[in-house]
């Protein structure tokens, strides 16, 4: 059973590491995807933030939310292995990085003073609407 | 006044099941969120959706196999109910299902029918058909580029040149936080809207190389996702080859019954 959705943000300096954890911790086989939206304070490239809203496992969000560096990377190492996907190395650079809420996700993106880097197909869409 | 009466008669005694659009084979997808047997909790389909959790797979009921899927759980809508009818309440943020064909385009016509529901927002897709390697080519269904409050068509070829525009082909009041049977009629040369079976706005194309190869509920998907649909999401029958005035009041009604919605 799965809570939230949830809001999550991580600096784009760990988004490879982020990928590597949700890889396991998404119950699905897309989780390396879940950090997919880019963000910077001006709102233009290059991106310094990437975010995701998601609902999360009962276990996951205790394990974000509750558990110290070590008792979250056992806990991602017990699923790695349950779910027989790719193990991770470290999750310091992750675990200490996240910033994760609930509530209106663009108010969470506000808050954190950050906007949105509209996609160049978005631009594009509207360029073609004028 | 004689004439919309016998209009809304013939409407009444049009059948509301849609399995005959797609008798002959004809391509396209039928998705009904309201038929929970077609809807997974996960994109290999093996855990029956129910309320409140993610959605990563639809299978098409028309027939040809074009199920939607999703594999990321961030990029998952939520099944919800409101009492009567269940929609995919899709986030605005990252929520989008995908197919890995484009049948509708290519087909030289086509007619798309959403159950839908939204608030005014700027080119936020509900509908697209795009290409996973190029950012140019799309055909998709919007909300406007101006007041984001109307339902329009809008396309661009492989040289990024607009053929439908969101400006022109603009239906008023598509999106204004009701439940909407929002209709895009293609014929090939001519794009026209509606909502809840209202007045058409048309706009004549010529149309362009469009090379195509996915498609898309609640974004526009192309190289990425982007322009994310915020809102409710009650199913959709689309079909290649644009449907006779006598099928597309069938698809209309089957789309109305599972959103709410009295035409």
């Amino acid at each position: 059973m799965m809570t939230g959705p949830y809001n999550l943000l991580i600096p784009a300096g760990v988004l490879q590491n982020s990928a590597d954890v949700f890889n396991i911790l998404d119950p699905d086989s897309g989780g390396a995807q879940t950090f997919s939206r880019a963000f910077s304070a001006s709102g233009t490239a290059p991106a310094t933030h990437y975010g995701a809203r998601t609902m999360l496992e009962e276990g996951t969000v205790n394990a974000l939310q509750n558990m110290t560096v070590q008792q979250f990377k056992t806990y991602v190492d017990q699923v790695s292995a349950l779910r027989g996907r790719t193990p991770v190395g470290s999750i310091t650079a992750f675990k200490n990085s996240l910033i994760m809420g609930t509530g209106d996700f663009w108010a969470f993106i506000a808050a954190n003073g950050l906007q949105p880097i509209e996609e160049a197909t978005a631009a594009a869409a509207k360029m073609q609407s004028r | 006044m004689l004439l919309a009466w016998a209009h809304q008669q013939a409407a009444a005694f049009i059948s509301a099941n849609p399995a005959a659009l797609f008798d002959a084979g004809q391509q396209g997808y039928w998705l009904d969120v309201s038929d929970l047997t077609t809807m997974f909790q996960d994109s290999a389909g093996t855990t029956p959706a129910v309320v409140g959790q993610p959605v990563g797979r639809i299978n098409d009921k028309s027939g040809r196999g074009n199920h939607f899927t999703q594999a990321t759980t961030a990029a998952k809508p939520i099944l919800r109910s409101d009492g009567v009818n269940y929609y995919l309440e899709i986030d605005g943020v990252d929520d989008i299902l995908l197919l890995t064909a484009a049948p509708l385009y290519a087909a030289g016509s086509a007619t798309i029918i959403i159950g839908a529901r939204g608030v005014a927002q700027v080119n936020k897709y509900v509908f697209a058909e795009g290409n996973s390697g190029d950012a140019n080519p799309f055909y998709g269904t919007p909300s406007d580029g101006n007041t984001g409050t109307g339902f329009c068509a809008s396309s661009r070829n492989n040289a990024a040149v607009a053929m439908l525009s969101s400006v022109n082909t603009n239906s008023a009041n598509g999106f204004n936080d009701s439940n909407r049977i929002l209709t895009f009629d293609d014929s090939g040369t001519t794009g026209q809207t509606r909502v809840n079976r209202g007045a058409w706005t048309s706009q004549a194309y010529a149309r362009g190389a469009t090379t195509l190869n996915r498609s898309s509920v609640g974004a526009l998907a192309r190289v990425t996702a982007g322009n994310f649909f915020t809102g409710r999401f009650y199913g959709t029958i689309a079909r290649a080859v644009k449907l006779s005035d006598r099928d597309l009041m069938t698809a209309e009604n089957y789309i109305a019954s599972k959103s709410g919605v009295t035409l």
